[in-house]
């Protein structure tokens, strides 16, 4: 059954030790040297030779800049220092795939997804053997990883997988056909989730294995053809009777789709680290824009419409970093399973993120519909964000049923904010330990209502996510505020829980009013 | 509450099982819900939602956390609607 650990009590029990590591993009001080040094090469790299229309015309990073990259060490980021990479903390490596995000999408998806969801297993679970063989050469950028796991009838049903590794003749052989495989073209190490029957005493388990994609029945389909990310490779793999050597074989036998979920835990913080690269390069053009451009006399950027939205979209900004940074605390910190607040943060920064580039493509009028301005590829590239690595519908089933396995005692008793929060801050907090009661009172009329029939209703449990990750999105944007201290930041924090407590009362009179029957019955007549 | 039968909870769990995974075509008491029949934790609502709704029963999630095997559930209902 799902864990008992309560997303809330975790952050909250724990907000001490969390609040200080949430000022931060790094681990600790000799950490923060080190980044600073690489987000200064990096800006300075980026400038010179990233070209976001070029990249789009050529559909490829192509192999000049991979080359100059991998020269960088920049595909070594989360490969351990005895492996030749950086070895750093998620957190710093979430905040360097940002960088480059900000200047380039497709960038920020290559380095993004190799440094996180197609590592995961090599770093955390492979034996060292097999750490030896790859990690060198991921390091040094001479192996692009990449991670397949989604097929033509399994996609977020991922349980429902096609492909095969079966045992024949005393050898793994694997069969299928992984499709979507981010870097799949670029690849030369390569991460596949497959169903195992039979192997590790499990009848329907499923194993992870990594594949060299050069070996014998590995056949790579042409490159796909997107909205957006053109410069990012996305392709289909085939395997056809390719022998996996049993070395090859990464964590237990049968238990991939344990394995898998925590790649994919993993990986989304990079996803979220892209979206937080995006989003503040457009609120950065946005703010430019608005104070060079006059109307009726005066810059955009004195009226105050425009002053409203874009403080806005800094507030939004806000909490996308907030929620990132917690995410990755909290895994820094051991926690047992980051997977609700790692589905939280991939929801709230995709949606932000979305909604930032639009109001900014908005602020930027007519300019903004201009491919050249950059927000039209911004807004192409972000797209998916909202779909890959688990799509944000059926992330919010899993977030709000998660809630079901939570003790009830739990539920009425919650650790409050305010007396935490300084008083500058504290009609913030206040709400927030508002809102948590009336979220926990929720919670437990819904289990009495529905226990597990919950299941059938999905129009309740989308509210039920958006109620939750609200309220939850408070916590690291006060938490943050309160202790980095400054006077903006405080405003920036206070702008931005009002706009969560919006989206969290608005939620939760939805989740109070259940599922409407007329509604259900108008949807039923609409679509038979 | 009507008292059910044990055999017959254990065909209502069995015919559930195959209509979530259609793949699946035997199940047997010793298998575990995620490893044998793989059930993910949103099949294993799904599960526990048509039982729970099939008999018209209030389960208190709390006792489900030991709940593994396709044995471990149908011994569970069985005791509920015992």
């Amino acid at each position: 059954m799902a864990s008992s650990t309560n997303s809330f009590d975790a952050v909250l029990q724990q907000a001490g030790s969390l609040a200080p590591q949430l000022c931060r993009d790094s681990r600790d001080d000799d950490e923060a040297q080190i980044l600073e040094a690489l987000l200064s090469e990096m800006r300075r790299w980026c400038a010179k030779n990233v070209d976001p229309a070029a990249i789009d015309e050529r559909g490829a990073l192509g192999r000049p800049m991979l080359d100059s990259i991998a020269k960088q060490g920049w595909f070594g980021l989360t490969v351990p220092e005895q492996f030749g990479g950086a070895g750093l903390s998620l957190k710093a490596a979430m905040r360097a795939v940002t960088e480059l995000a900000r200047f380039n999408g497709s960038l920020g998806t290559c380095v993004g997804l190799h440094s996180g969801l197609a590592l995961y297993s090599l770093i955390n679970l492979a034996s060292p053997a097999l750490q030896q063989r790859y990690l060198p050469d991921v390091a040094a950028g001479k192996r692009i990883a990449a991670f397949a796991a989604t097929e033509p009838n399994a996609g977020s049903d991922i349980a429902s997988m096609r492909t095969t590794l079966s045992e024949r003749d005393g050898t793994l052989r694997l069969d299928g056909s992984k499709c979507y495989v981010t870097n799949g073209g670029l690849c030369s190490v390569l991460t596949v989730v497959a169903r195992s029957p039979g192997l590790g005493g499990a009848r329907a388990g499923h194993t992870v294995v990594i594949v060299d994609p050069s070996w014998k029945g590995v056949t790579r389909q042409r490159e796909e053809k997107k909205l957006g990310l053109k410069g990012s490779s996305t392709i289909t793999i085939d395997f056809d009777d390719v022998e996996i050597p049993a070395d090859h074989v990464v964590g237990e036998l049968s238990k991939g789709m344990d394995h898998a979920h925590a790649s994919l835990t993993w990986g989304r913080t990079f996803m979220a680290a892209g979206c937080l690269g995006a989003a503040r390069a457009a609120i950065d053009e946005a703010r430019e824009h608005t104070a060079q451009r006059v109307q009726f006399g005066r810059p955009l950027s004195n009226f105050p419409l425009v002053r409203d939205q874009m403080a806005a979209a800094i507030a939004d900004l806000y909490t996308i970093e907030s929620v990132v940074r917690q995410v990755c605390t909290l895994f820094e910190m051991h926690h047992d399973d980051i997977g609700t607040h790692s589905a939280i943060a991939k929801i709230v920064s995709s949606e932000f993120c979305w909604n930032i580039v639009d109001r900014c493509l908005q602020l930027m009028g007519g300019l903004g519909f201009i491919e050249e301005a950059g927000q039209a590829r911004r807004m192409r590239d972000m797209r998916v964000t909202r779909i890959f690595e688990g799509a944000n519908d059926v992330l919010r089933m899993h977030i709000a049923s998660s809630t079901l396995a939570w003790k009830p005692d739990r539920l009425r008793e919650w650790p409050r904010l305010t007396p935490m929060i300084a008083p500058e801050l504290a009609s913030a907090a206040s709400v927030f330990d508002e809102l948590m009661t009336l979220l926990g009172e929720e919670l437990i009329a819904i289990r009495k209502a529905h226990g597990f029939k919950l299941f059938d209703r999905q129009v309740l449990q989308h509210s039920m996510a958006d109620a939750m990750m609200a309220v939850y999105s408070m916590v690291p944007v006060l938490l943050r505020a309160n202790a980095s201290g400054t006077e903006q930041e405080r405003a920036i924090a206070l702008l931005a829980c009002s706009r969560l407590e919006d989206n969290a009362r608005a939620a939760l009179s939805k989740v109070h009013a259940g599922e409407s029957a007329d509604r259900a019955a108008w949807v039923a007549t609409i679509l038979g | 509450m009507p008292r059910v039968a044990r055999e017959e909870i254990r065909n209502e769990v069995e015919t559930i099982i195959k209509r979530i995974r259609p793949d699946v075509k035997e199940v047997r008491d010793s298998d575990r819900l995620r490893d044998d029949l793989g059930l993910d934790s949103l099949h294993s609502m799904e599960l526990l939602s048509s039982v729970t709704e099939k008999y018209e029963v209030d389960v208190d999630v709390e006792q489900l956390q030991e709940v593994r095997t396709v044995g471990d559930v149908v011994t569970f209902l069985a005791k509920v609607l015992g």
